[in-house]
């Protein structure tokens, strides 16, 4: 490998060039002296995850993009969505120099200004707004990327609010709030073993579609090993085509499948007896509480076939240690999906497969961190207990003390809180992913005050003042970890776009413009600053790591943990617990210190609208809405389609590639039909965040887990028409 | 060799391979830009999974399209053994496409075919074709 700066790793003529004009090894785009193609390592982070990448530049533009094989973990392979970075990052919606809104919000009227006018401009209507009304009517947002929220955090503490909100407000955190809730502080998503498990439990994952190409490596690694693979997913997908028992539960459901299977396991006396009386608390109230779940009724509320269930439940017991892969969402993303993901999580530690080699949050060597880094850090706000969800959301105060829970945006912004939102200040918002998004439009007028930093000039965009333009991940300097233990340093491998700044680079600017500064000890003035500093958990200098293009291995890591320190959990009791105290003493609805299992259909108008409406699932080549805006990826598949069963398509008479009408309780959209048969039978499919067909438009925004303030994505109600019958 | 085997039951369907191609390519302006790399819907005999699979020119030894071509569009290149379609003298006549067996040849926008090149100059230089080199779950590979 040639050792030059910024990241270049081949360019020389390290193999022979075969006798070709230059025309063919440029049109080829093969990297040598005669093309003078180079290839750099760069991070893709499109999707917010780091893959390696490698970068094929010509005269300084990226001209092709293919995975990594150099840093620990670069498997040379690259997503669908990686594979079209380059039509990401050249895109003509790239934002390049801050501007302020001319027209009327929403409207997308914007002239270019200064930095020095939009930062300057930032910090004054953010002072105003704390010297009329007070501090905390302004919120700070997050949406993607995720990597600076700490320090956003800070900025907020500086500034005097505890409104810091994200997208994990409808993303992870309710998963988390599950996990800690049973297994304690910073247990947040359990870590299968994947390198030991003798059987796997995937609960609502599509990793060969969703994760990462490694995730779905992993997957494919164990399976070579000849491990056993239980799928429970609503749906067939290709991991599912790869399991050996698959139950498909109708959505929303998954608590009373896992009620279930601990009523088969514990009445069969296959619970690992010795460990739950070591580690756990509460056993006996859950041993009661889950003999009310036998197999006939958990087929009556799941629809899976109860034989099916019970020898899942016995393969589970035989297996144990095993452990169950979760995803962040799919369980969640229902209105009783905070309990129903104890449910499931407490099968970990009915069969002692937490903490234990082979199951879930394995013991095994540390991990390199980087300090103050997003994943791990955790910042305390100030006055966290004034947060604009503080009452309404008790769980999620006690188990995600870091920010607010900002699902109901759209009333706190019109007033409907304790108090008003009247300014934002947000990176990366997208108003599509919450339910109505078509309301948070109006409620966005309301603001005094709105600021969003992004790449594109996205729809929220054009409902904020000030727009300011940020840096994409190849072209703005960072440091990763690779692997376990190796840091590699990206310097601007694409030239940044415009005037585009990095997130930290913002923070730190509108930090200075208040007076304040970030960072506490150790103050950070720029991301160059935040870099150093992330660094020093790993007693390697930026300097050390920009010298290293192939990565270098830290000098500390995080300690090696066994798993008797793992089961010292961090729970109010110290033990894993079955019940909940803490949720108990939230003494409200559906906050059980029992996983108490709660059917959503009891509530919804099932009659009228009698299939279950599902959106969120992924696609290989969607990411949210952020992929429907490169045409490589768009064009692929026509869209936007809602699946259905083939036998349900013929009881309504409906063909494939038929335009027909949805319809839920708040309105309706017309869709062109694909008949799939990995659709479960009464469940309809649709992806999210397609531009105009926005399928958020038709859930409702009170349609909420009272727990975590969830969105029930995955099992609204909705009923389909011919297109003709609905005009009349 | 730029002849490219597909493990059917590897392939996840997620096309990965297709845009890799078009990232190999094209330029990233070209957005209605045909994928050489050809992918089709496919049901899983076993649960009825509907999902795509991919596949590209065989570069036949005795290639149909190259006997019948008028315009002498199609080279066989020795090194590699893939069939070479140079675009540029394309008329569009669409023989190559009855005459092929396997139903390869597309057409872009211009009505100019639009075929795998088995990426003939990277294998030459000793990379792998991009499809290969990008695929997600190691179902594609190069024939020995």
């Amino acid at each position: 490998m040639s050792e030059t700066a910024d990241n270049i790793r081949i360019g020389k003529n390290e193999r022979e060039i075969s006798m070709l004009d230059t025309k063919a090894l440029l049109d080829s785009k093969i990297p040598c002296d005669e093309t003078g193609i180079i290839v750099k390592t760069g991070i893709c982070g499109f999707c917010g995850d780091a893959c390696p990448v490698d970068v094929y530049c010509k005269d300084g533009k990226v001209i092709k993009v293919e995975g990594n094989t150099s840093l620990p973990g670069g498997s040379g392979r690259v997503c669908v969505k990686g594979a079209a970075l380059k039509q990401a990052l050249y895109h003509p919606d790239r934002l390049k120099y801050p501007m302020k809104r001319t027209g009327e919000r929403g409207e997308g009227k914007f002239e270019r200004i200064s930095w020095e006018e939009a930062l300057t401009t930032i910090a004054q209507k953010l002072s105003e707004t704390k010297d009329k009304y007070g501090a905390k009517q302004t919120l700070f947002y997050a949406g993607h990327p995720k990597w600076f929220r700490p320090q956003l955090t800070e900025l907020a503490n500086e500034y005097g609010t505890p409104n810091v909100g994200t997208e994990s407000s409808t993303c992870a955190y309710s998963l988390m709030m599950a996990c800690q809730s049973v297994f304690g502080k910073g247990v947040m998503m359990p870590m299968p073993d994947m390198r030991r498990c003798k059987m796997l439990v995937v609960w609502g994952v599509n990793a060969l579609y969703s994760n990462p190409v490694n995730g779905g490596g992993a997957l494919l690694n164990a399976l070579q090993r000849g491990i056993k693979l239980i799928v429970i997913d609503p749906r067939c997908t290709p991991t599912t085509e790869h399991a050996d028992i698959h139950l498909r539960p109708i959505p929303g459901t998954d608590g009373a499948l896992a009620l279930g299977m601990a009523r088969v396991i514990i009445t069969e006396g296959l619970q690992n007896q010795e460990y739950i009386d070591k580690y756990t608390i509460g056993y006996e109230k859950y041993r009661d509480y889950v003999m009310e779940f036998t197999p006939e009724k958990v087929e009556e509320i799941t629809g899976v076939p109860k034989e099916d269930m019970m020898e899942a439940a016995r393969c589970m017991a035989a297996n144990a240690p095993f452990p169950i892969q979760l995803s962040a969402s799919p369980v969640v993303h229902n209105i009783n999906g905070m309990q129903n993901a104890r449910a499931i999580a407490m099968l970990l530690a009915l069969t002692g497969s937490f903490g234990m080699p082979g199951g879930s949050v394995p013991p095994g060597p540390g991990r390199a961190v980087l300090k103050d880094a997003f994943m791990g850090t955790r910042k305390k706000r100030v006055n966290a207990d004034q947060d604009i969800s503080h009452e309404e959301f008790p769980a999620w105060a006690k188990l995600t003390e870091h920010e607010a829970q900002v699902t109901k945006i759209a009333d706190y912004i019109e007033g409907k809180g304790d108090y008003p939102l009247r300014t934002v200040l947000s990176f990366g918002m997208n108003h599509h992913m919450w339910p109505r998004p078509d309301r948070l439009e109006e409620a966005f007028k309301h603001l005094d005050f709105f600021v969003n930093a992004d790449l594109y000039m996205t729809d929220t965009c054009k409902y904020a003042d000030i727009i300011l333009p940020v840096q994409a991940s190849l072209e703005r300097e960072q440091v990763q970890i690779m692997g376990f233990d190796t840091i590699f340093y990206q310097g601007h491998v694409a030239e940044p776009a415009g005037e585009s700044r990095t997130d930290m680079d913002i923070i730190t600017g509108i930090a200075d413009k208040l007076g304040v500064t970030i960072g506490g000890d150790e103050p950070i003035h720029s991301n160059e600053e935040y870099l150093r500093k992330s660094l020093t958990t790993t007693g390697l200098t930026l300097e050390e790591v920009k010298k290293a293009p192939d990565g270098v291995k830290v000098k500390h890591r995080m300690p090696s943990r066994t798993s008797e320190e793992i089961l010292k959990v961090k729970t109010p009791s110290g033990k894993i617990e079955f019940f909940s105290e803490l949720m108990e003493s939230c003494e409200k609805e559906e906050h059980e210190g029992l996983p108490v299992y709660h059917d959503f259909r009891e509530n919804l108008p099932m009659d009228e609208y009698p299939l279950i409406l599902t959106t969120g699932s992924r696609k290989p080549q969607l990411f949210h809405s952020r992929t429907y805006r490169l045409p490589w990826l768009a064009n692929l598949e026509k869209y936007p389609v809602v699946e259905i069963h083939p036998e349900d398509a013929k009881e309504l008479c409906m063909k494939d590639e038929e335009m027909v009408v949805l319809v839920t309780p708040v309105g309706s959209m017309e869709l062109c039909l694909s008949v799939n048969s990995s659709c479960l039978r009464g469940t309809v499919n649709v992806y999210h965040g397609a531009g105009e067909k926005d399928i958020n438009l038709l859930l409702d925004d009170t349609y909420l887990d009272p727990v975590s303030g969830f969105p029930g994505y995955k099992s609204y109600c909705c009923r389909l028409e011919k297109k003709e019958e609905s005009h009349e | 060799m730029s002849k490219i085997v597909c493990d059917e039951k590897l392939c996840s369907g997620c096309l990965a391979c297709v845009v890799a191609c078009m990232d190999q390519h094209y330029d990233e302006t070209e957005a209605d830009a045909v994928s050489p790399r050809i992918y089709e819907k496919k049901v899983s005999e076993r649960t009825g999974l509907v999902s795509y699979i991919t596949r590209s020119c065989l570069h036949c030894e005795d290639a149909a399209c190259l006997k019948v071509c008028p315009m002498y569009v199609f080279e066989k290149d020795e090194q590699t053994g893939a069939v070479i379609a140079h675009q540029e003298k394309c008329v569009g006549c669409k023989k190559c496409l009855k005459a092929c067996p396997y139903d390869v040849p597309r057409f872009n926008n211009e009505n100019k075919i639009v075929k795998c090149d088995g990426c003939a100059v990277r294998v030459a230089n000793g990379l792998e074709p991009a499809c290969v080199r990008v695929c997600n779950t190691g179902a594609l590979k190069s024939a020995e």
